[in-house]
């Protein structure tokens, strides 16, 4: 081989193998591509392992001594991977990815000379091997990503001790930490959370699942894994360093405490669990400041301590157990290796929430400019005369029209998340109350699964908390109050959520005391919100509402969980921020049922534009309850006020020309167009000139003077370009 | 008539490599297989004389294909071609009772010197 060149002299059999290797080397990129993301999906490793294997077969039959050499040394890497001896990481990847790329030639070059029949007089084909130095290279640098692969495998063992040797020489990987960062940060997060609103929740009641503690201990695992990488990119004089080994270390005791719960066959009581929330929230604390880079942790010291405690007094208390007691536990604790592995995780990427929202507005501006086409068409046709074309434009707009709402469901799919992430937090919630007040009680939870916007999610969580609170706090009686009305002992709270006509709807219902209207009515005078009169002419539904008023709070003492003063006026308020309602229903010793009503989004809504002295407005349609042609003769006036009967109800009507000071009341039509609007309980009839039609829209906010203009929400654009106004209905109730 | 051989790889081209070599050696190929699930089906309804067995193969590997095969026949003589690469799966076979072995590659000639060995 000195003249790095060799002859092939069976000329079908190399093309067997080309085809043979092609077929094989066309899906390989993209395996290994899915393998950055994918790195225990043993099966698309073997997958992988076997195609490298076959050109390697082949490549040593008709001499091809450099595939030869290439292959082996990616298989020997793939084994690696196989084996858990090295982690997969982005250079490793790129270094694979690099071999591919020069067997992909090196096959390509025989390929060409094959077809292009460059054989030699004797009927064989010369074949020059590329440079030397570039196949060592390829070679090499496979070589040196794998081993430091392999060190940082094992340095996901013993992060602690091994850290020091090995900072000098990955300083200059500092680089490297901010992409690691943005990951790092909400991929522990997410275990964190899992640990705490999953496995401990479910280890409460049942302390014994092996299943469930090995689980615990994995994700224990992979926390402390995760720590080991992030360690390893950040230099050594870092102070976050420093705060990231201390954590490192409490994951890492308290990992030796739930292997000795694990091997020792130990049930999980109040006590372990306890100690395991304080763990979690040390995690959570340390980790969130290190995020937001204050640069200082919480002491691990003290945590520490108590893990450590904990380990002796388990060590302690299980060295005397017999060895029979032992015995059955092996077989369980050796299964662990082949659990289910985490192929069935939907793979996924993280965007940030500002591109998406980015990504919306344009389509809702494209959802809205698309309506100038059919504005076009009609003008083509009867300005101009020309229907041919006005038809073609139709046609285009009718497309476009297509395009855009598919992309719009699309970006909305997108957006839907499962409302699981709020509902997580819960069991928590209620388990802290629960364990603080002495009540017993269990949190069901239904339709975890149900979709909404992320931003709505997003708003809904803190008054969920809240409701929640409220429900295990003031609804929830103590044991002995229960069991004397005759009620089971422990108290129940349903959080449900499901779809409804194109909302959701969440529930928080408990079977508590429920509201004490007599209390409401009670308090509402004493605190002067209404006289005795006014509160006797209340309803039982408006008496209930009452909660709602700024400053209102039924719990005869404040307690530490839900005396905060965010009362039940700001979760009103917050909810009505989204578009969203709350009732509630209750009854005395049966429970309160709280019910939200959310829009599926805030992104679009639908209207009814119409008009009033020549100006365009637009109704948002969930306040409307119906249009109504009223005749003249019904309108009656009283003190100013104006109201009709309609359908032997009384409502109060007005013209809104009158309500924006933009004309007078017209009275010379017979049949007058109302508006149908309602606002909770309350109807109300604003008269306009003409009901237009009912379209999209996008909501644009007013902004420096003109943002607090009463009557008005925002503005949109319609489809020929012109600005609308968007009326607030709640305002308009109260203005007229 | 030569030995009944049937020939298991998941390389057409090493298929016909050894297919070659075995008809000029005397042999009859009665069937080939393209991974270890197949090679199962097809000695049992061939039942050939002699095996050629690749390892590395999707669906179902080598080893554990022989050991369905000498489980049906422990008579049958199976030659295994092994890789670089393959000890650790050699050192199985042998357990399982597999006693021919060949490293790749090889030349026409050479297996069938060793088939007619076995």
């Amino acid at each position: 081989m000195e003249n790095r060149g060799f002859y092939l002299d069976d000329i079908d059999l190399v093309k067997m193998f080309i085809d043979e290797w092609t077929e094989c080397l066309e899906g390989l990129e993209k395996e290994i591509l899915k393998l950055e993301v994918h790195t225990d999906d043993s099966e698309l490793v073997n997958d992988i392992f076997r195609r490298v294997h076959n050109i390697k077969g082949g490549s040593s039959f008709v001499g091809l001594s450099g595939i030869t050499r290439l292959s082996h040394e990616i298989e020997f890497t793939l084994d690696a991977i196989r084996k858990k001896k090295a982690f997969v990481n982005s250079e490793l990847i790129d270094s694979l990815l690099q071999s591919l790329d020069y067997l992909n030639g090196f096959i390509g070059y025989i390929h060409d000379k094959v077809k292009e029949h460059d054989f030699t007089e004797d009927g064989r084909i010369f074949v020059e091997f590329g440079s030397e130095q570039e196949e060592t290279a390829v070679l090499e640098g496979l070589r040196q990503a794998l081993e430091q692969c392999k060190e940082s495998a094992k340095e996901d063992e013993k992060p602690v001790e091994k850290g020091e040797q090995v900072e000098s020489e990955l300083e200059f990987k500092s680089n490297l930490t901010e992409g690691i960062k943005e990951q790092f940060f909400p991929e522990n997060l997410e275990h964190i959370e899992r640990i705490e609103n999953h496995l401990l929740i479910h280890l409460d009641n049942h302390g014994n699942d092996r299943e469930v503690i090995h689980d615990f201990f994995r994700t224990v695992h992979s926390i402390k894994g995760g720590i080991g990488i992030y360690l390893a990119t950040i230099p050594s004089q870092n102070p976050e360093h420093l705060a990231l080994k201390e954590i490192s270390e409490v994951v890492h005791h308290f990992e030796s405490l739930l292997t000795l719960v694990r091997d020792k066959e130990i049930t999980f009581d109040k006590e372990l669990i306890n100690l395991s929330y304080e763990v979690m929230d040390y995690l959570k604390i340390s980790l969130s400041m290190l995020e937001s880079e204050e640069g200082h942790t919480l002491s691990a010291t003290e945590i520490l301590e108590k893990v450590d405690k904990y380990v002796i007094y388990l060590q302690s208390v299980t060295d005397h157990l017999t060895d029979s007691s032992k015995q059955p536990a092996r077989p369980e604790s050796e299964k662990m290796p082949n659990l289910p592995p985490k192929s069935n995780i939907m793979q996924s990427i993280r965007v940030s929430q500002e591109k998406l929202d980015k990504m919306m507005n344009m389509i809702s501006e494209l959802h809205i400019a698309k309506n100038a086409f059919m504005h076009i068409s009609s003008r083509l046709n009867l300005e101009y005369d020309l229907p041919e074309m006005s038809k073609e434009v139709k046609e285009v707009g009718s497309y476009i029209n297509r395009i855009s709402d598919e992309l719009q469901n699309a970006i909305m799919s997108i957006r839907m998340v499962e409302i699981k992430s709020v509902f997580q937090k819960m069991p928590r919630v209620v388990r802290d109350i629960a364990q603080s007040s002495g009540k017993k009680m269990e949190l069901y939870m239904e339709g975890e699964t149900t979709e909404i916007d992320k931003t709505i999610i997003e708003q809904v969580s803190d008054p969920l908390v809240h409701l929640i609170r409220n429900a295990a706090d003031h609804g929830i009686e103590a044991p002995e109050e229960r069991l004397r009305k005759g009620k089971p002992e422990t108290g129940r709270i349903v959080l449900r959520a499901y779809n409804k006509n194109k909302h959701v709807y969440i529930e928080v219902e408990d079977d508590g005391k429920g509201i004490d209207v007599e209390k409401l009515k009670k308090k509402a005078v004493e605190k002067g919100f209404f006289n005795e009169t006014q509160i006797e002419k209340m309803s039982q539904n408006q008496l209930i509402n009452l909660i709602f008023l700024p400053g209102f709070s039924t719990a005869n003492k404040v307690t530490e969980v839900s005396g905060r003063g965010v009362g039940m006026d700001i979760v009103k308020s917050n909810i009505e921020k989204i578009n969203g309602n709350i009732t509630i229903e209750s009854a005395v010793d049966k429970g309160t049922k709280m019910m939200i009503q959310l829009p599926l989004t805030l992104a679009v809504s639908r209207g009814l534009a119409v008009e009033s002295s020549g100006e365009t407005y637009i109704f948002p349609l969930e306040y409307i309850v119906e249009t109504v042609k009223i005749h003249r003769d019904n309108i009656h006036s009283v003190n100013g006020k104006c109201f009709t009967y309609l359908r032997g109800e009384v409502i109060g009507v007005e013209w809104l020309s009158k309500i924006f000071l933009t004309g007078e009341r017209d009275t010379e039509k017979e049949e007058l167009n109302a508006v149908l609007i309602v606002n909770g309980a309350e109807k109300f009839g604003v008269i306009v000139d003409k009901l237009k039609n009912e379209q999209e829209f996008v909501v644009k906010t007013l902004e420096g003077h003109l943002a607090s203009i009463p009557g008005i929400s925002g503005s949109t654009l319609l489809g020929n370009g012109k600005v609308v106004l968007i009326v607030n209905p709640a305002d308009i109730i109260q203005l007229a | 008539m030569g030995k009944k051989l049937l020939i298991v790889d998941d390389s057409p081209a090493i298929r016909v490599l050894i297919e070659r070599a075995a008809l000029a050696g005397g042999y009859e190929v009665c069937a080939q297989a393209k991974n270890g699930e197949e090679a199962v089906k097809l000695y049992s309804s061939t039942l050939p004389d002699v095996i050629t067995m690749d390892i590395t193969m999707p669906i179902k590997d080598g080893l554990a294909a022989s050991k369905e095969i000498l489980a049906l026949n422990p008579e049958v003589k199976i030659l295994m071609l092994s890789a670089m690469g393959d000890e650790e799966i050699v050192n199985q076979a042998k357990e399982v009772g597999i006693t021919h072995f060949m490293k790749k590659p090889f030349k026409g000639e050479e297996i069938i010197k060793i088939l007619d060995n076995m």
